[in-house]
């Protein structure tokens, strides 16, 4: 259920940035991510997912804040995907 | 001895006569520091069968330290060649290798770390040239992959046979382990997302063909590997020994070396996930191995009176027609063995348009080849389809099995 705009933290996992932002609840995880890449350029080379330190999750790009349990005052972490393994063929 | 209510004075010298308390002498046997812990059984290892998938800076790694508890059988899957730039972060290989196969290899230096354990080596890849009746016998699988395709397809594997997996990524000072159980909370393709989708389809050509990439290196180091296949396989000898222990299903760590930050986190089931099918249990086991069976025998070999087709699992290329002087040439290779390049007409240098199979059936020029020759494993289990669609059963072929060789295995 929809409660209207909301307090967030919103950081890196590596905590290099870091922001309070007022977003609205029915805002979807993958826009405040987009909005996240954005801000901080991060880098366009690697694929970032949200999480949801309180609820120690990961969220859904196509569901809303609201949808996906996040509530005023939470922190949400930008996190980086690691897919390197294999060393890189010639 | 004086005593006051009911409390008995400890007393230290009487303590040290009397309780009948014998300490083991330290021994020199190969595995007693690890078996001190409470929780380790070194037989329950010694009877494990684990494959590792990529013998890069992750499986060097990850080998290394199954071999060293060990862990009895190995299985190791790789289809590429050893290059100088790999020397940094691949503890297994060394300068005269270049060139080599890293499967074999890694598997052979493994061996050597510990006598007691038998370390298999596949050269090729995970998606089709481990048969699924092979990987069915696996307790789990470890991956140190470099793309989110070859993930794709091993998850896709592992959920066919049944069988748990952890998928290790690495960066330059950060790590993941994620552990997937069929049946239980997210696979790999649950969270596959535009991004993801995006990266995947760049492999390919518009046609569904190999695109020839250059591959990305990702900056990471020897340091970096290290502690990421130790995390994992720690995660893998919990499971070994009880899978309600280390990480749940569907559960992410990830780890920060600098920092240090660590979380662990629960990935997002998709109920709708495209992979999630039954695991494919074989009702029929053929003798006979794929260069000795072909799809029409395994369909008669099955049974079944409406046998129509046999599945191989994977797109099978049959031919390439050319639309500018009409010749058409056959082709019988697996589709991600096919290159794009390939489309132009060597006659006319037209772009030739491409068959692509599923089943075969009757009606493929393949249906009596020998399935080894389509580039089908040993102890693949194959799709029996009944001709009306309504059924089918799964049968698995044999040949050589890498838990049990005659001999070893290239």
């Amino acid at each position: 259920m929809s409660t209207g705009t909301m307090a967030l933290q919103v950081r890196t996992a590596n905590r290099d940035r870091k922001a309070e932002i007022e977003v609205d609840d029915t805002v979807q995880v993958g826009e405040l991510l987009d909005a996240a890449r954005s801000n901080w350029a991060l880098s366009p080379d690697y694929e970032y997912i949200v999480r949801c330190e309180r609820l120690q999750r990961q969220l859904r790009p196509t569901d809303s804040l609201a949808a996906a349990g996040v509530v005023a005052g939470d922190v949400i972490e930008i996190q980086q995907i690691s897919d390197a393994g294999s060393a890189p063929r010639r | 001895m004086a005593t006051r209510g009911n409390v008995i004075p400890f007393d230290r010298r009487r303590t040290r006569r009397q309780i009948p308390v014998v300490w083991r002498d330290a021994a020199d046997g190969r595995y007693d520091r690890q078996s001190l812990i409470a929780w380790w059984d070194q037989e329950r290892l010694r009877a494990a069968r684990v494959v590792v998938v990529g013998a890069g800076a992750l499986g060097n790694e990850l080998l290394k330290l199954l071999a060293l508890t060990g862990v009895g059988s190995l299985v190791v899957v790789d289809f590429d060649s050893i290059a100088r730039s790999n020397l940094s972060r691949t503890v297994l290989f060394r300068d005269d290798d270049v060139g080599m196969p890293k499967a074999l290899v890694a598997a052979e230096r493994a061996g050597a770390i510990n006598p007691d354990v038998r370390v298999v080596p596949v050269e090729g890849d995970v998606g089709r040239d481990l048969g699924l009746g092979a990987l069915r016998q696996a307790d789990v699988v470890l991956a140190g992959l470099d793309s989110v395709n070859a993930r794709f397809h091993l998850n896709r594997r592992c959920l066919l046979a049944g069988v748990p997996w952890l998928n290790v990524g690495i960066s330059e000072t950060q790590f993941q382990v994620t552990r997937y159980v069929p049946g239980s909370g997210s696979c790999y393709e649950c969270t596959f997302s535009e991004a993801t989708l995006r990266r995947f389809r760049e492999r390919y050509s518009c046609t569904g063909l190999m695109r020839r990439t250059p591959d990305r290196a990702q900056p990471t180091t020897a340091v970096t590997a290290s502690i990421a296949a130790g995390f994992a396989v720690h995660d893998a000898l919990r499971l070994l020994h009880d899978p309600s222990t280390g990480l749940a299903p569907g559960h992410r760590l990830t780890c920060l070396l600098d920092g240090p930050h660590q979380t662990v986190d629960e990935l997002p089931r998709n109920e709708a996930c495209a992979a999630h099918e039954p695991a494919a249990v074989p009702s029929l086991r053929l003798d006979r191995g794929p260069a000795e069976l072909s799809a029409a025998e395994v369909a008669r070999a099955s049974g079944r009176r409406g046998a129509g087709a046999v599945a191989l699992g994977w797109d099978l290329v049959e031919a390439f027609r050319c639309p500018g002087c009409g010749r058409e040439a056959l082709v019988g290779r697996p589709k991600a063995t096919v290159y794009e390049d390939e489309l132009r007409c060597p006659a006319c240098g037209a772009e030739r348009q491409v068959d692509i199979a599923m089943e075969l059936g009757p009606w493929s020029p393949f249906w009596d080849r020998p399935l080894a020759q389509l580039g089908v494993a040993d102890r693949e289990i194959l799709r029996v389809v009944d001709a009306d669609g309504a059924g089918g059963a799964w049968v698995e072929i044999g040949g050589d099995d890498p838990w049990h060789p005659r001999g070893g295995r290239r």
